[in-house]
Order: structure tokens, then sequence, then C-alpha cells
């Protein structure tokens, strides 16, 4: 079993390290100006980058946007880029931080803690006995239907502004906490109070949704 | 824990719970110490169970296709060549 797992990590290695080189010479070729390899760098990674700006700002213009502008600067800054990360990293973290420009730039006070009406509910852990019913019948086990999927995306998207970047960052596209505390400004226990506050709100619309699902049978 | 509701932890240490559960981070001593405690109280281990169900369902939503005109005006925005075939597949031979 040991052989299995060593030769598997030694393919995947190897696999890396073709994949990094197949990039730098891709890199290279766009440094130098080849249109078709910058090409291909942007169908490569575009899909990340617009579903990151999608999902963190609810808007299919602001997603654009915020698109335009990361392949912009990703080749300004390609002959900069040292490879010390994968190029995907690299694309990534410059649309997490244009992306969390435009955030501020919405409405000037992204980053002040937002006192809403369910504060309390939420505290209190959203209702627990209501959501645990609900989760008698486990989400995991529904099908991810197009109705289901929409539910979810708005679920998403209507998260103030920074339980949303909290949820995002962290539960959706798996960056560590001090990266995000990093890129947003804020101390790592106000980023774990607004992802916590996040999963509750979410938790609720989902139990809602396996409730109303139950009640239409 | 919180000494009011002794069956509360705090939303940070209850984060920490969580990540440690959803293997993103490893787990402090506290967090081990709550766990501890979430094993042997339903009402912690419902809190526990529901929440990592929900984060579990959200990662399953699949990303979205970026849109043919929304590719093309970034390809042109960026001066660009289209695929030669003019067709974008998301492959391009280089």
């Amino acid at each position: 079993m040991k052989d299995i797992n060593r030769s598997n990590l030694d393919s995947k290695k190897i696999d890396d390290q073709k994949k990094r080189a197949a990039e730098k010479k891709l890199i290279a070729k766009a440094v130098e100006g080849d249109t078709k390899a910058g090409t291909e760098i942007v169908l490569q990674h575009q899909g990340n980058v617009y579903n990151l700006a999608l999902r963190m700002t609810g808007n299919e213009h602001e997603a654009e946007s915020v698109l335009q502008e990361t392949f912009l600067k990703v080749f300004e800054k390609l002959p900069e880029f040292r490879g010390e990360s994968s190029l995907g990293t690299w694309i990534h973290r410059i649309a997490t931080n244009i992306v969390l420009m435009q955030l501020r730039k919405r409405k000037g006070k992204y980053f002040v803690p937002i006192e809403d009406e369910n504060r309390a509910d939420e505290d209190n852990g959203g209702d627990i006995a209501y959501v645990a019913r609900s989760f008698d019948r486990d989400p995991l086990e529904l099908t991810l239907n197009e109705e289901l999927k929409k539910s979810l995306e708005k679920a998403i998207i209507e998260l103030p502004p920074n339980l949303r970047t909290a949820f995002v960052l962290k539960d959706m596209e798996d960056h560590s906490m001090a990266e995000i505390a990093e890129q947003t400004g804020k101390s790592i226990s106000a980023i774990k109070a607004d992802l916590h506050r996040a999963r509750v709100k979410l938790r609720k619309k989902l139990a809602e949704f396996i409730d109303k699902g139950a009640s239409n049978g | 824990m919180d000494k009011k509701s002794p069956c509360k932890a705090t939303l940070e240490q209850l984060c920490d719970v969580l990540e440690y559960e959803l293997g993103h981070e490893a787990g402090s001593k506290a967090c081990k110490e709550i766990l501890e405690h979430v094993k042997n109280c339903p009402e912690c281990c419902a809190e526990v169970d529901t929440l990592r169900k929900t984060v579990r369902i959200f990662k399953q939503i699949p990303e979205r296709e970026v849109p043919q005109d929304v590719q093309w005006r970034l390809l042109t925005e960026l001066n660009l060549n289209l695929p030669a075939s003019g067709k974008i597949d998301n492959k391009v031979e280089v």
C-alpha cells in the first residue's frame, strides 16, 4: 500500500513539474508578445476570475469589469512574474484585490460592520431546533438541480458584503484565514466572526429551502 | 466556552472547530477541547453538523461558463487574437 501511495505521489510530482514547465514556456511566449500564448492564458484562467467576481459582486456587469481589469493588470505585470506560485494562484490574487477594491468603491463604507435586524437571531444559532428538524432530510442528498442552484447562488448574493466576502473567499475559494485578513485589512478574529454569521444565515436559507421542498412533496 | 451558556462555543471557537472538521486548518488545543464536548452534546452536535453540511452543499455549486460575448469583449480589450477557428472553445494551439 505504501509503495502504491509513493508511486502516486511521485507521478503527481512529475505531472506538476511538467505543468509548471509548460506554464513557464507559455508565459515566456506571452511576454515576448505572442498573442496566441496570451489568448491561451486568458482562456485557461478567465473562468476562475469570472466566477470569483460574480460570486463576490452578484452582478454580471461588475464581474465583467473585474475580469477585464484583472487581465489588463496580469499582462502589465506578467514580465515581473517570478513563478513563486502557480500562474493561476497569482492571477487569482490579483483578481481578489481588484474585486475587493471594487466593493470598497461601491459604498465607501464596505468594511464597517453591519448591524442588521437578524443579528440576535444569528447569535442564538438561527433557531437550531428548526434547522435541525429541516436537516432531518440530509441536504447533501438533494439533487443540485437548476432551481436549487439558483436559490443557493441567490442566498450568497443576498449576504451583506462583509459576510459574503468571508464566505466566498474561505468556503468557496479556499483562501486561508491569514490571506483573507491580509486582503481585507481585517483581523483574523473579525473574519472568523463574519464567516460564522455568513454560514448561519446560509444554513437558515437552506433549511427554509429544504422545508419548502418537503412541503411541496 | 462562554460562561453564560456553557453549551455554546464562541463564534470564533466554533469557526475553528469547523475549519478543523472540514480539514482546512490544524486544530488548536481549544478547538480539540470543544470537539470533545460536541461529541457528547446533541445540541452542539446538531450545530456543527448542520453548519458543516451547509458549507459542503454550497461548495457543490458548479462554476458558470463565461458568456461568449464577455469572452469576445475581453480578448478585444486585451488586443489578443481570437482563435483562428473564430470559435472560443477554451483551448488554443500555441
